[in-house]
């Protein structure tokens, strides 16, 4: 799947979520996706999917960034993924998950943010 | 006809230093006390299932409490606690949970407690061996630096809903997501405690040296860690208690950090065994 058909994927699957619908209101925030390979920039205002630009260039800014090899981020994706796997914290703490830039951004959007990495076992990732 | 759950919540009055705290406690069973301590920022609800688990409370006299600052346990009742920072460590800890046995009378308790409760855990069959028939630690590691951070407590991250997220990636995917949704639900209730309960977690307890002097002939260790606990990975886990002599781990197959909140169903079997093992083992010391 190209970035931008995941971009769309990705961006349905979150606006009729109802865990990030429930708690969505606040979430706003900006974030890369690296994932070695392919990356994307997610945009949320209140809960709701923005914008998404596949391979963002080098002067685009966001909030924070959250980055790891296409197998880390293939192991995350799995329906039920293994130990260490479950999440960005996990990863960062057995794999090569690294969580880069404003931390207090990150926490204060984590419930929604968690929730997004989890759709990824359903949407899957950009090749 | 109303339902009714077994356990029965109480208060009472202990002294710690001088500090006076009323404890909430949930209570149901008989026998041999198993005083439980729940995870840093939480309360006593996390051992909810434990406590209506008729198989272990007909042997077995379930005591869950509430730490001071968390869930129905205030703050100190005679100081302005208010006007100092909140700071939790292994000295005070460790008095709280020997001042609440003395306050019930409880003769050599097994002691369980997970996560934090499990750090304590150890520094209690370290120091305390006497006091406990035996310690179960869940989740707990001998030493846990780097948790102790600013974010837990910066309005620019929001720590009601920032630190149960947190704790969200520690549990089993396995696991429920009704009873893991529970645990997020009990840590955003406990939130303005967690920074604190984090100096102990991550500075003031340290074991590094301590491992080779706890007596499990003393009080017997019986340690469980969670496939899916990143915090205290089960093979982390392992290789410290063969620094303990005589202590034995359990693998817990599928389950994350806070396997007695996050799934019952799955944990009990593992608790069941670490209870045969201290019987075991209590045989044989009585030997």
């Amino acid at each position: 799947m190209q970035t931008s058909e995941w971009a769309g994927q990705f961006a349905s699957a979150s606006d009729v979520d109802p865990v990030v619908s429930a708690h969505g209101r606040g979430f706003t925030c900006s974030y890369l996706l690296d994932m070695g390979s392919s990356r994307a920039l997610v945009e949320m205002v209140d809960g709701r999917v923005h914008r998404i630009t596949p391979d963002p260039g080098p002067l685009e800014s966001y909030d924070f960034a959250l980055r790891a090899c296409a197998a880390t981020w293939r192991d995350m994706a799995q329906t039920v993924p293994a130990p260490g796997c479950q999440g960005i914290f996990a990863a960062s703490a057995t794999r090569d998950m690294r969580i880069e830039g404003d931390i207090a951004v990150l926490m204060r959007n984590l419930g929604g943010i968690t929730r997004q990495i989890e759709l990824l076992r359903q949407v899957g990732l950009p090749q | 006809m109303a339902h009714h759950a077994q356990a029965v919540g109480r208060y009472v009055t202990i002294h710690v230093d001088e500090v006076e705290y009323e404890v909430f406690y949930l209570r149901n069973g008989q026998g041999q006390p198993l005083v439980c301590q729940h995870a840093a920022g939480s309360h006593n609800h996390q051992w909810r299932s434990l406590l209506e688990d008729s198989e272990i409370t007909r042997r077995y006299d379930v005591i869950a409490y509430d730490l001071a600052y968390h869930g129905k346990s205030d703050p100190p009742a005679n100081r302005n606690w208010w006007e100092s920072e909140y700071r939790l460590t292994a000295d005070h800890f460790m008095k709280f949970v020997l001042r609440f046995c003395d306050a019930l009378n409880l003769e050599r308790p097994i002691f369980s407690g997970v996560s934090f409760g499990g750090n304590l855990a150890l520094q209690l069959a370290r120091y305390h061996a006497d006091r406990f028939r035996a310690v179960l630690p869940i989740g707990a590691m001998h030493h846990s630096p780097g948790f102790h951070q600013e974010i837990w407590r910066s309005p620019r991250a929001n720590p009601a809903r920032a630190i149960p997220a947190a704790m969200w990636d520690s549990l089993s995917p396995h696991s429920p997501e009704r009873d893991r949704r529970l645990v997020m639900h009990h840590a955003s209730q406990g939130a303005a405690a967690f920074h604190g309960d984090t100096y102990f977690y991550s500075v003031d307890h340290d074991l590094r040296q301590e491992l080779g002097n706890i007596d499990c002939r003393a009080c017997p260790v019986v340690l469980m860690s969670g496939s899916y606990d990143y915090l205290a990975p089960p093979e982390a886990v392992e290789a410290y208690a063969r620094k303990i002599p005589g202590s034995v781990f359990i693998e817990l197959d599928g389950l994350g950090h806070l396997p007695m909140a996050e799934n019952y169903p799955a944990f009990r079997r593992y608790l069941l065994e670490a209870l045969k093992v201290v019987e075991r083992k209590s045989r044989v010391s009585a030997a």
